[in-house]
Parts: structure tokens; C-alpha cells; sequence
């Protein structure tokens, strides 16, 4: 059973490399994350009951660990995201750069802007497609508070967005 | 706005297709009619699909070496193995230390373990019913068969025979076995090399340590032998593919 699991779980990375990228806004740092995820998640596979979602089980454990990690680096993170957004900044200014590529660009960076909790909504039911319900299931909040967190992250996301509006 | 009849996150949860059937209908009637509505979910779709587009370069990328080695590893170890990867030639398998080489044109018959289980991978021909000639088959190099074979790369050797190496993953924790085969008249796939790296083989800090000994000396001999020419570009791989290898 432990291989099948294994098999599944290395089909599941893709994804959870994209959600990863998406919480931390650095593809290297999204796969440190899911390599850290990996290995918890192996060493506590008694915990993951059998006939339940796999995927669920590790976007949660993905979760987690960037929560961990957050608390114990918040200072450096943030610094980081302000950082990216200047960088970005700077390549708006150049107007030769092609406009989707920029839009791209400029997303990503106001995502990294976006409160944690925000940002984790989002990445899962606008770019994973997570329903309401895995999505709450995953992050541990109400439904609820779910939409809520996806409507703040969109208004403020639009709002910044003027061109995807 | 005075008299609006819907919430964003109502409209928002219908783009996102969180609402109950009714609920759908029912926004669904309000976006038709009301501009407004209609505006907020072009709005939201277009969100959803411009934070698709940024994050989505994963999805076409393969899954790292050190997230495969967190997989298929030892619980709680993190090696980085010398991970096969497509678009790389023979030196892969130069990496894997101590690696247990297999060279032949015997029919089958090659055990790896004690216990006799059944292997996917063994010299000789593949079964044509089997999960290594369906991937070795039908495959692009770099995708991973529901049965944990993934083609590598392909090849011509001296004979213009189309060759493909292809690694086995998955089938005990920590070990990966190599192999390669050649497609033969009568859409026969025939193993020529194996090379399976056992677990003991994993040191947690460095990974697999640097090949030496008389197994690297075999498969070199092995690769040399059977005269590998450059791996053949994606494009050419795809056409054979399509054609069914048939394009000689």
C-alpha cells in the first residue's frame, strides 16, 4: 500500500508545486516546501486513512509547514515580498516589456502582497479549482470564512489589477 | 446598485461552481439579465484565469530530484539522488554507486530479489502484454506509466535499432532500477541492460556516492557495446511515436 501511496504522490506534485509557488511566491522556496512536505507526510503515513482524498491530506501537511516556517521567518518573508514587488515595480516602468508577460508578473507580485491566509484561499479555488468544501477541509476554517478571505483577496487583487477588471 | 438583487461572492462562487443547483440556476438568470452581475463574473473568470496562467509552470515541468528522493526515499531522509533525466545522456547511470549491472541477451529470467517477485523490468523481451512495453511503446520520453516506468530517452544504436532507456520506479522504497531496450522486428522491445541501485546504496547527507568498481566498468562496457548514438530530438521522438516506430 505504502508504494501506491508513493505513486500517488509523486503524480500529486505538480500541483503541489503550483500551490507552493503560489503561497511563497518563489518556485525554489514552493519546492522546499513540498519536499518538506513529502518526507513529513512519509513519515506519518499512519495518520492518512486509506479511502480518504490524498490530495487534500497533502495540501493540508503543505499548509502546515508553510505556516510553520512563516512564524519563524515572518520578518525575513516580508522583506522578501517587498523586495519582489519593488523589482517589479522597476520592470513596469519599462514599457517595451510585453504587456501579458507584465500582467503575469505584476500577479504574481500582488499576490505575494496579500495576507497568508488570503493567499492560501485563493491559490486553492482559483488556480487549484478546490471546491468551497476541500478548501475549508484543507485550511481548517468554516466555509464561511472561506468566501470571506476569497472575497477580500479578489477585491483587493481587482482593485490593483485595473486591466483584469 | 440600489436594487441589486445578488452579492459578489454569490456571483463569485457561481464562476467558481461552489453553489447548490437551485443557487446556479438562479445566478445564472441574474447574470443574463443584470449588466452588473455579468460584468463582476467576466471579472472573476478572468482573475481565476490570468492566477492560472502565472502559477502554472509546474504543471509542465518534471517532478524535481530532491522531491522524487523525499518520495521514494527513506521516511524523514532527504537524499539527492543522481536522478535520470530525459534530456540527458548516458552519465546518469555512471552516478549510481555500486549499482548491480545486468548485460545480456539471455531470455528473461534475471531475479533481482530473494523473495522471486515478479519484476517489470527483466533481460530479454518484454511481454507485449506487459506494463514495460505498453510504456516503452507508447510513451514520450519523461512520462511516468501508471505502473512506474518512465522512458527517458531514445536512441538509434550501430544496428539503426530505436532504443529507449527507461527507468522503474516505485517498486521498493529507495531503489531504482535503469534499464535499456531496443525494439526489434516484429515489435519486440528487448532488454539490454539493467542497472538497479539498492537501497543500502542511499547515504542520507550526499546521496549516491560516486560510481566505481567493476559494475561501472560493466555498463560502460555495456553502453559501449551497444555503439549509443545521440538521443533523438523530442519532435523526431514524437513522430516515431505517431507512426508507431515505423518511419524507417
Amino acid at each position: 500500500m505504502q508504494n501506491a501511496i508513493r505513486q500517488e504522490m509523486v503524480e500529486l506534485v505538480p500541483r503541489m508545486r503550483r500551490f507552493a509557488y503560489a503561497l511563497t511566491g518563489s518556485k525554489d522556496e514552493g519546492d522546499d516546501l513540498v519536499q518538506a512536505a513529502c518526507a513529513r507526510a512519509l513519515g506519518r503515513l499512519d495518520q492518512f486513512q486509506p479511502g480518504t482524498r490524498l490530495d487534500s491530506w497533502m495540501f493540508r501537511i503543505v499548509q502546515t509547514i508553510r505556516l510553520d516556517r512563516l512564524r519563524s521567518q515572518r520578518h525575513r518573508y516580508h522583506v522578501a515580498a517587498a523586495e519582489m514587488m519593488e523589482h517589479v515595480s522597476d520592470g513596469g516602468a519599462a514599457a517595451r516589456q510585453v504587456e501579458a508577460r507584465l500582467t503575469l508578473d505584476r500577479l504574481r507580485a500582488e499576490m505575494a502582497t496579500l495576507p497568508d491566509d488570503q493567499r492560501a484561499v485563493l491559490a486553492l479555488v482559483a488556480i487549484d479549482g478546490c471546491s468551497y468544501r476541500d478548501a475549508a477541509e484543507i485550511l481548517d476554517i468554516p466555509i464561511g470564512t472561506v468566501m470571506s478571505r476569497l472575497a477580500r483577496a479578489r477585491a483587493r487583487l481587482m482593485g490593483r489589477m485595473g486591466e483584469l477588471g | 446598485m440600489t436594487s441589486r438583487h445578488w452579492t459578489e461572492s454569490e456571483v463569485a462562487a457561481w464562476v467558481d461552481g461552489a453553489l447548490s443547483p437551485e443557487e446556479a440556476r438562479r445566478i445564472e438568470g441574474i447574470v443574463a439579465q443584470d449588466d452588473g452581475a455579468q460584468a463582476y463574473a467576466e471579472a472573476v473568470r478572468k482573475s481565476n484565469a490570468a492566477l492560472q496562467d502565472a502559477f502554472r509552470s509546474p504543471l509542465d515541468e518534471p517532478v524535481p530530484a530532491p522531491i522524487r528522493a523525499a518520495i521514494f526515499g527513506e521516511p524523514g531522509k532527504v537524499a539527492t539522488l543522481p536522478r535520470a533525466r530525459w534530456t540527458q545522456s548516458w552519465g546518469f547511470l555512471a552516478l549510481a554507486a555500486s549499482v548491480a549491472i545486468a548485460v545480456g541477451v539471455g531470455a528473461g529470467g534475471l531475479v533481482w530479489t530473494d523473495d522471486g517477485s515478479a519484476r517489470i523490468a527483466e533481460l530479454g523481451n518484454a511481454a507485449p502484454d506487459g506494463p514495460l512495453y505498453y510504456a516503452l511503446e507508447i510513451l514520450p520520453s519523461g512520462t511516468l506509466s501508471p505502473d512506474g516506468v518512465r522512458p527517458m530517452l531514445t536512441f538509434r544504436d550501430a544496428d539503426d535499432r530505436i532504443c529507449r532507456e527507461f527507468e522503474v520506479v516505485g517498486e521498493l522504497a529507495n531503489e531504482f532500477e535503469f534499464g535499456v531496450a531496443c525494439r526489434n522486428a516484429r515489435d519486440t522491445w528487448h532488454v539490454e541492460i539493467i542497472a538497479t541501485a539498492p537501497p543500502t546504496d542511499v547515504n542520507p547527507e550526499f546521496g549516491y556516492s560516486p560510481a566505481s568498481g567493476p559494475a561501472a566498468d560493466g555498463l560502460d562496457a555495456a553502453l559501449d557495446a551497444l555503439e549509443a548514438g545521440e538521443p533523438l530530438h523530442p519532435e523526431e521522438e514524437a513522430q516515431l511515436l505517431e507512426d508507431g516506430w515505423q518511419s524507417l
